[in-house]
């Protein structure tokens, strides 16, 4: 990591609670990690690992049952004691979230102009006409040519690449410093998904952004991201610069995490298979 | 889109034609002639005879039912037996007034349920929301006719805001007009309000918590937008859908308000109608009644197709 660069993101002793009533359940411990601008970062982990939490923490878009204690600093701001009206304006502005499922995240009965359109209104104050040139040029910007003719029409019209394009055309419209994306490539298949990624890192690049990348994919994490964050029902296994995790994993599970993905030309007898008993930190 | 309307409007014909030939047949299956009901009791049974032999009652049925078809298919509904008037007139003058307490109740219905809904939907108070459910149930499990002659002692005997029953057309005196439909429109639609209500919270309910509710905020988009546009958008559409339904429901609700109120409406012209056997005149008004239904069937589609461009009317069909 370069020196001198601010920190963006701070996430310290993270904890979340799912409210229910025979009384909380945590799901996410004591989590910690950093992130400066122009860096991405990979949370790694399985289902029910807590990774999406953590992002929907980071967003203030947690569900009402879920409570999160500790800090999430944002340019040295707590976002988690920051009042409602304060998130929004930080929402959509300076923090973009990009969604598993466009089909879904995306309005069913709304041109994806109009969607594209409001928050710039609001965030930055744009006419309905500078806008809609911006939505315009975005979306040339993620690889959909104006000539698509893409601002007026509906998500069911798109393809799977191009709905992501748009959400990502969306998240990123109001020149926000830091970029959330949550599992962004999971729906696509595996052409697509080298193609959105490699967007995102050219956007990071060119527009000097933070970039979360939540994954249960370390293959893939471990290419396109700078440090990395493995987690494991809801505790942190290990983390440190990715190269580094990868190359010598300190966690067992990490380890096992590695082995298990396939290896072109090696066919094991048996595949691997990861004990989580081993590691979780949970007692069931 | 245009080409899609038309096509249905040829097909209106055959989906009006199979309840019409019901109705022919069950007519004749139910007990009760009309010529003896037309010469009353004292009649003789030659006199009914002759009369029958008039009518043409006596012939096969299938020749009846050939004649019958041939006025049909040039919509020639012929003469009312008892009130000696052409029946195209009779229904349509009926259905005036019937259409005009349709429209009063359904913007009674209309303004009150969605907006119940909405409100029940996105109330935090519980005790609210399970009232306005509860209140919803009672509205449809009420009989219309109860909740009519509830209002008529209510309001009409016992605090006399309104007439009792009777009409007065708009075009004579507007204001009067008002007073004698205010409760019929009331009856009629606070109990269609309490369905459009379930469908309109049910909606609302399910798309407060589609993704892209969250999308909206995560763009920093106001609770109040997020509820007034995207909630409310997608809720729309099964909402619309159950508006053409009530449609329907409201004419059925009609025959029966509009007797409670004496309203000279489609309804009490048919109830009148069948009571007197009234062949041709049944008929009129059984043919307007098939012909608003799939009207107003086809109405609801292309709106709904308007406000929902995943719904694509062309291929369907």
């Amino acid at each position: 990591m370069s020196v001198g660069e601010k920190v963006l993101l701070e996430v310290c002793d993270l904890n979340i609670d799912i409210l229910k009533p025979e009384g909380p359940s945590r799901v996410v411990h004591s989590l910690n990690f950093s992130l400066k601008a122009g860096k991405t970062l990979g949370v790694v982990g399985e289902s029910g690992s807590g990774k999406s939490m953590t992002a929907t923490a980071i967003m203030g878009i947690l569900p009402d049952v879920a409570v999160a204690s500790g800090q999430i600093l944002y340019k040295g701001q707590d976002l988690l004691t920051a009042t409602h009206a304060e998130r929004r304006k930080l929402s959509g502005s300076e923090i973009g979230f990009i969604f598993q499922e466009p089909m879904s995240a995306l309005h069913p009965t709304m041109t994806i102009g109009e969607q594209m359109i409001r928050p710039m209104r609001m965030h930055l104050g744009f006419s309905k006409k500078q806008a809609r040139d911006r939505a315009s040029d975005l979306l040339d910007l993620v690889g959909i040519p104006p000539t698509r003719g893409v601002l007026g029409s509906y998500v069911h019209q798109l393809s799977g690449g191009m709905r992501q394009r748009v959400m990502i055309a969306m998240s990123i419209s109001c020149n926000p410093a830091l970029l959330l994306a949550d599992e962004p490539t999971t729906a696509l298949d595996a052409t697509i998904q080298k193609q959105i990624l490699d967007l995102l890192l050219k956007l990071r690049d060119d527009l000097d952004l933070a970039l979360v990348l939540i994954s249960h994919d370390l293959g893939l994490v471990s290419q396109y991201t700078d440090d990395v964050v493995v987690m494991l029902d809801g505790y942190e296994m290990e983390q440190g610069a990715t190269q580094e995790v990868i190359a010598n994993p300190k966690s067992g599970y990490t380890q096992g995490l590695l082995e298990a993905a396939p290896r072109l030309g090696h066919q094991p007898h048996r595949l691997p298979v990861i004990d989580k008993s081993i590691y979780s930190k949970v007692t069931l | 889109m245009l080409n899609y309307i038309f096509k249905r409007l040829l097909a209106l014909l055959p989906t009006i034609a199979v309840p019409m030939v019901l109705l022919f047949v069950l007519l004749r299956l139910t007990p009760g002639d009309p010529a003896a009901v037309i010469l009353g009791e004292e009649a003789t049974a030659t006199d009914i005879e002759n009369l029958r032999e008039e009518m043409g009652l006596n012939q096969p049925i299938i020749l009846q039912f050939i004649v019958w078809l041939g006025r049909m298919v040039r919509f020639d509904f012929g003469e009312s037996i008892f009130l000696r008037a052409p029946v195209s007139e009779l229904v349509l003058a009926a259905a005036t007034v019937t259409a005009q307490l349709a429209v009063l109740a359904l913007i009674v219905a209309v303004l009150l349920g969605p907006l119940l809904g909405a409100i029940a939907a996105s109330t935090k108070s519980r005790i609210v929301d399970k009232a306005m459910v509860v209140g919803s149930a009672v509205g449809i499990a009420m009989p219309t006719f109860w909740l009519a002659i509830l209002m008529v002692l209510v309001f009409g005997v016992m605090l006399r805001w309104f007439p009792v029953a009777g009409y007065v057309a708009p075009t004579e005196n507007f204001g009067q007009f008002l007073s004698f439909m205010a409760m019929p429109a009331l009856a009629l639609g606070v109990l269609e309000a309490a369905t459009l209500f379930r469908y309109s919270r049910n909606g609302v309910l399910d798309a407060k918590f589609q993704p892209f509710v969250t999308t909206a905020r995560a763009q920093g988009i106001g609770e109040r937008t997020i509820t007034g546009k995207y909630v409310f958008r997608a809720a729309l559409v099964p909402v619309v859908t159950v508006v053409g339904l009530s449609m329907a429901s409201l004419l059925g609700g009609a025959v029966v308000t509009e007797n409670v109120f004496s309203l000279p409406g489609l309804g009490k012209l048919l109830l009148t109608a069948v009571d007197r056997r009234d062949y041709p005149l049944i008929e009129g008004c059984i043919f307007l009644i098939a012909i608003i239904f799939v009207v107003v069937n086809l109405l609801v589609d292309v709106v709904c197709a308007l406000i929902d461009p995943r719904i694509r009317l062309d291929s369907k069909d």
